[in-house]
C-alpha cells in the first residue's frame, strides 16, 4: 500500500503519456541525450533535467530491457564499465538478441557517444527503473553498483540523476530485501548531500529515511531527525509534499492533531491533480482520522468524492458515522469488522484512540436532548454499562457502577458538555444552552477559515516563484551588490517594524 | 585479560547477581513485617552494589552494543548483558526509581530491536516492555507512549503486562479514574513489581478525581467523595484530599458537605478579547493589502 504511493507519486505525470501515445521510447530516449548535454553545458538548469524526466516518465511502460540495451550501446562508449555490466544486469532477466534496434540506431550511433558522467547515471536510473517495475530483485545489486560509481564523482550537474538513483536504491531494499539495511548508506548520503550544499539529494534522502523510520514504525527516531535537520531553501514540490506526509503522520502518533491535520491537508493540496491516487487514498483516510481525533466530523463529500476512492474509503464512512452517532457498540462492532483493513493501514492504534470521542460525542447529544438525566440511563445509553452479551469481547468495556460519574465529570471539566452532576442522587442536569452568538465562538471560527484562504493564497504564491538565482548572477559588478544588498537590508528592517506592531 | 575469561568473570559474578535478584525479589506477599522488608531492602542494595561491578565488566565484552563485534562468544555476550539489564530494569522498577529505569531501558532497548532475530526471545520482555509503558503514563509522556505502542509486537500485545499498561491508558483518556484506584487498592497488577509506579499512578487518579468533582458539581457530601476516592474506611483521608483544594465546608447541612463557591462575575468590557480582535483585523488587512 505505501510503495503504491511513491510510484504513483513518481509517475505523476504519467497522464500525459497517454495523450501522445504514438512516441517511439527509443526516439525520446535519444533526445533526452541531447537534453542533458544542454543542461551539463548550462550548468545545470533544472529545466533541462525536469524535462528529461518528464520525457522519461511517459515512456516508462513501454520500455523493454532490449530497447534500454540498445540505447546503452548507441549512448555509452563501447569500452565503458559501466556498459557493460548494465548489459550484463539487463540481460539476466531476458536473453533474446535484440536485433531490430540495432540496425535503426547505427545511422545516428556514432555522434551520439558521449562519455559525459550524467548520461551514464541516467543510463543507471532507466535500467533500475525498468528492472523495479519488472519486479527483478537484482534491482538491489545493480543500485549497489550505480552508488559506487557515482561516488567517484563530484559534480553539481548530476545531482538530480544522483537523487533518483537514491530513490531507487531504497525503493529496491524496500521492495525485494529489507528497508533496515538502506539506512546507513542513506544516512552517509544525507551526509555528504548537506556537506554539498545539494539541495535535491538533501530534501530525497530525509524523505527516504523518515519513510524508512516511519515504515518501520520508530516515529521517535524519525522526529530525532527530523528535528535536527534543515531543510534546504528552494524544494521541489513533490519532495515538500512527501515530507508533509511524514511530518504529519508523525504528528497524529505524537497526539499533535492540529498540526498533524494542518500538515496532512497541505501534502493533499500540494499532491498532482490526476495522478498519485495511492497516495491521495492514503492521505485522505489519515486525514479521516485525525480530524476525528479533533472532534471534527468530515463531511460525507470527502470521503466519497472521487468515485475512485469511494469503495476503498467505506471502512472510513463507517467508522466516521459510528463516531457521529456517539455509539460505543456501533463503533466497536465498525473496528472489529475493519479490523484487517485498519491494521493493513498502520492506523488500528489510532482508532482505538477514538474511543473518547465516541463517549463525548453520545455524551453531548444526551445532553442536549435531556434537562436532567441520572447517571444510569446515560451509562445505557452510552452503551458503557455492563453488557451480558458481549462482557467477554471486548475488555476495554467500563464495566463497573461508579466509572460512569468519573467519565461524565471528566467531560464536564474539559469542555465538552455543559452540565452539572448532583453526586448524592447520580442526575446530570444540563446547564441552559447559552446564544452562541453571544460568545467569542463565531469569531474564532470565522479567523479559522480566514487564515486557512491566506495560508492556500500565499502558498500558491510561494510555489509559483522562480528559484533563487544567488550567486549565479555574476555579471553584477561590486556596487550593484552593494546596493542590492542595501536595498534588501532596508527592506527587511522596514518588515520587522512592521511585525513589532502586532 | 582475554576475551574468554572477561565473559568467564563477568558469568561468575553474574551468577552471584542473580542469586542475589532473587532473594531481593521473592514476593512476601500480605507480609507486612517491618524486618522483612527491612531485610529485603538490604537484600536490594547489595544486588545493586553487585549490579555496578558488572556493568564495568560488561564494558570489556566487544559484541555488545554500540561495537556489535562478531566475537565467537557474541551469542552468550549478548544473553548475559540482555538478562543483566532486564534484572536491573526490574530492580529500578521494584525501587520506584524511574530515573535509572529510563537509562536502564534505553540500554536494554538495542538489544530488543538490533538483535531481535539474534536471540532466543526473553521471557521478561513483557515485564520490562509493560514497566516501561506504565513509566512513560506516569511521567505523562502521552505522546513518547503512542510512538512505543506502535512499536510493540502483536505478541507483546497479548501479554497481560502490556495489556494492563494499555488499559491504564484508556482508563486516563476515558476518565475512568475510579477504576484505576480500585485496581491498585486490590492490588490487581500483573507483576509485584508493577506495584510502586502503580500506586503513583493511583495518586494522579485521584488528584484527577478530586480535580473533575470540582468542575462538575456544585456540591458533594463527604461521604460521596470518600466513595468516589475508594476511601471508603478512611474518611479523615478524604477529608485531606478536600483541604488541600481548599474546599470549604457548608454550615448548614446535616451531613458534611462541601460546596464549591462558583462566583459568576459580572460581564464587563474587559471580557471582550480586544487586543486580540485588534490584532486580527490589522491583520487581515495587512494580507489583503499584499494580495491587491
Amino acid at each position: 500500500m505505501d510503495t503504491q504511493m511513491d510510484t504513483d507519486l513518481g509517475e505523476e505525470k504519467g497522464e500525459e503519456g497517454e495523450q501522445e501515445r504514438e512516441i517511439e521510447p527509443s526516439k525520446t530516449l535519444i533526445s533526452n541525450v541531447s537534453l542533458i548535454k544542454k543542461s551539463v553545458e548550462s550548468k545545470g538548469e533544472p529545466r533541462f533535467i525536469a524535462s528529461v524526466f518528464r520525457q522519461t516518465h511517459m515512456v516508462r511502460t513501454k520500455l523493454t530491457a532490449e530497447g534500454i540495451c540498445a540505447f546503452i550501446e548507441a549512448v555509452l562508449p563501447s569500452d565503458s564499465e559501466s556498459a557493460t555490466t548494465l548489459k550484463q544486469f539487463l540481460k539476466a532477466k531476458k536473453t533474446e538478441t535484440k536485433k531490430v534496434k540495432e540496425e535503426e540506431d547505427d545511422d545516428s550511433g556514432e555522434k551520439l557517444k558521449s562519455e559525459l558522467p550524467e548520461t551514464e547515471i541516467y543510463c543507471y536510473v532507466l535500467a533500475l527503473m525498468h528492472m523495479i517495475d519488472a519486479k527483478d530483485a537484482n534491482a538491489i545489486q545493480l543500485s549497489e553498483i550505480c552508488l559506487q560509481r557515482l561516488s567517484s564523482f563530484n559534480r553539481r550537474t548530476l545531482d538530480a540523476f544522483a537523487a533518483k538513483v537514491y530513490f531507487y536504491y531504497s525503493l529496491a531494499h524496500e521492495r525485494f530485501g529489507n528497508i533496515r539495511d538502506a539506512r546507513q548508506t542513506l544516512l552517509a548520503l544525507h551526509r555528504q548531500a548537506t556537506s554539498r550544499l545539494d539541495a535535491i539529494g538533501q530534501e530525497t534522502t530525509l524523505n527516504l529515511l523518515l519513510r524508512n523510520y516511519v515504515s518501520l514504525k520508530q516515529y521517535e527516531l524519525a522526529e530525532q531527525l527530523r528535528s535536527k535537520t534543515v531543510l534546504p531553501s528552494s524544494r521541489s514540490s513533490a519532495q515538500q509534499c512527501r515530507y508533509l506526509y511524514y511530518l504529519g503522520r508523525i504528528r497524529a502518533i505524537q497526539l499533535e492533531y492540529t498540526e498533524a491535520k494542518e500538515c496532512l491537508t497541505q501534502a493533499l493540496r500540494k499532491a498532482p491533480n490526476n495522478a498519485a491516487w495511492g497516495f491521495k487514498l492514503i492521505l485522505t483516510k489519515w486525514i479521516c482520522i485525525v480530524r476525528l481525533l479533533l472532534g471534527e466530523i468530515p463531511e460525507r463529500k470527502f470521503l466519497s468524492s472521487p468515485s475512485e476512492m469511494r469503495s476503498k474509503l467505506l471502512p472510513y464512512f463507517e467508522l466516521t458515522s459510528a463516531v457521529r452517532a456517539g455509539d460505543l457498540h456501533e463503533f466497536a462492532l465498525v473496528v472489529e469488522k475493519h479490523k484487517a483493513t485498519f491494521e493493513k493501514d498502520n492506523v488500528f492504534n489510532l482508532i482505538t484512540r477514538l474511543r473518547r470521542n465516541v463517549i463525548r460525542t453520545g455524551l453531548a447529544k444526551v445532553n442536549v436532548a435531556y434537562s436532567k438525566i441520572s447517571l444510569n440511563d446515560i451509562a445505557l445509553k452510552l452503551g458503557l454499562q455492563k453488557d451480558v452479551d458481549m462482557n467477554n469481547t471486548t475488555s476495554n468495556n467500563i464495566n463497573s457502577e461508579g466509572a460512569i460519574e468519573c467519565v461524565v465529570a471528566k467531560a464536564i471539566r474539559d469542555g465538552a458538555v455543559d452540565a452539572q452532576i448532583d453526586f448524592e442522587t447520580g442526575i446530570m442536569t444540563s446547564n441552559e444552552t447559552k446564544d452562541a452568538y453571544s460568545t467569542s465562538l463565531p469569531g474564532e471560527v470565522f479567523h479559522q477559515r480566514v487564515a486557512y484562504c491566506l495560508d492556500v493564497h500565499n502558498e500558491c504564491q510561494r510555489a509559483m516563484r522562480y528559484a533563487e538565482k544567488g550567486s549565479t548572477k555574476t555579471n553584477e559588478t561590486k556596487e550593484e551588490r552593494m546596493k542590492r544588498l542595501e536595498d534588501e537590508e532596508a527592506l527587511r528592517e522596514f518588515m520587522e517594524e512592521e511585525d513589532d506592531y502586532f | 585479560m582475554t576475551r574468554a575469561e572477561d565473559l568467564a568473570s563477568a558469568q561468575n559474578s553474574f551468577k552471584e547477581f542473580k542469586k542475589a535478584f532473587e532473594r531481593a525479589t521473592t514476593t512476601t506477599t500480605g507480609d507486612e513485617n517491618a524486618i522483612m522488608q527491612q531485610e529485603q531492602q538490604q537484600q536490594t542494595s547489595g544486588a545493586l552494589n553487585l549490579l555496578e561491578n558488572l556493568k564495568v565488566a560488561l564494558t570489556h565484552l566487544t559484541a555488545l552494543p554500540p561495537l556489535f563485534e562478531q566475537t565467537k562468544s557474541k551469542k552468550e555476550e549478548l544473553l548475559l548483558a540482555r538478562e543483566l539489564l532486564e534484572m536491573s530494569v526490574i530492580l529500578c522498577a521494584r525501587r520506584d526509581d524511574e530515573m535509572s529505569f529510563e537509562r536502564n531501558f534505553a540500554q536494554l532497548r538495542s538489544y530488543y530491536e538490533d538483535v531481535r532475530e539474534e536471540l532466543p526471545p526473553s521471557k521478561n520482555e513483557s515485564i520490562c516492555w509493560g514497566l516501561n509503558l506504565l513509566r512513560l503514563l506516569m511521567q505523562n509522556r502521552i505522546g513518547s507512549f503512542h510512538a512505543e505502542l506502535e512499536l510493540t509486537s502483536s505478541e507483546l500485545l497479548a501479554n497481560a503486562c502490556v495489556k494492563y499498561s494499555i488499559e491504564l491508558e484508556q482508563r486516563l483518556m476515558d476518565g475512568a479514574y475510579n477504576k484505576i484506584v480500585e485496581e491498585s487498592v486490590n492490588g490487581e497488577i500483573p507483576d509485584e513489581s508493577f506495584k510502586p509506579f502503580a500506586n503513583r499512578m493511583s495518586k494522579t487518579a485521584r488528584d484527577e478525581i478530586v480535580n473533575c468533582i470540582e468542575k462538575s458539581a456544585s456540591e458533594i457530601t463527604l461521604k460521596n467523595l470518600a466513595r468516589l476516592l475508594i476511601l471508603d474506611h478512611d474518611k479523615n483521608e478524604a477529608m485531606k484530599y478536600a483541604m488541600e483544594r481548599g474546599w470549604m465546608l457548608d454550615d448548614g447541612a446535616i451531613e458534611e458537605t462541601f460546596v464549591f463557591s462558583d462566583e459568576q462575575a459580572v460581564p464587563s468590557s474587559k471580557d471582550i478579547p480586544s487586543n486580540e480582535m485588534i490584532s486580527r483585523a490589522l491583520l487581515y488587512s495587512r494580507e489583503l493589502e499584499r494580495i491587491v
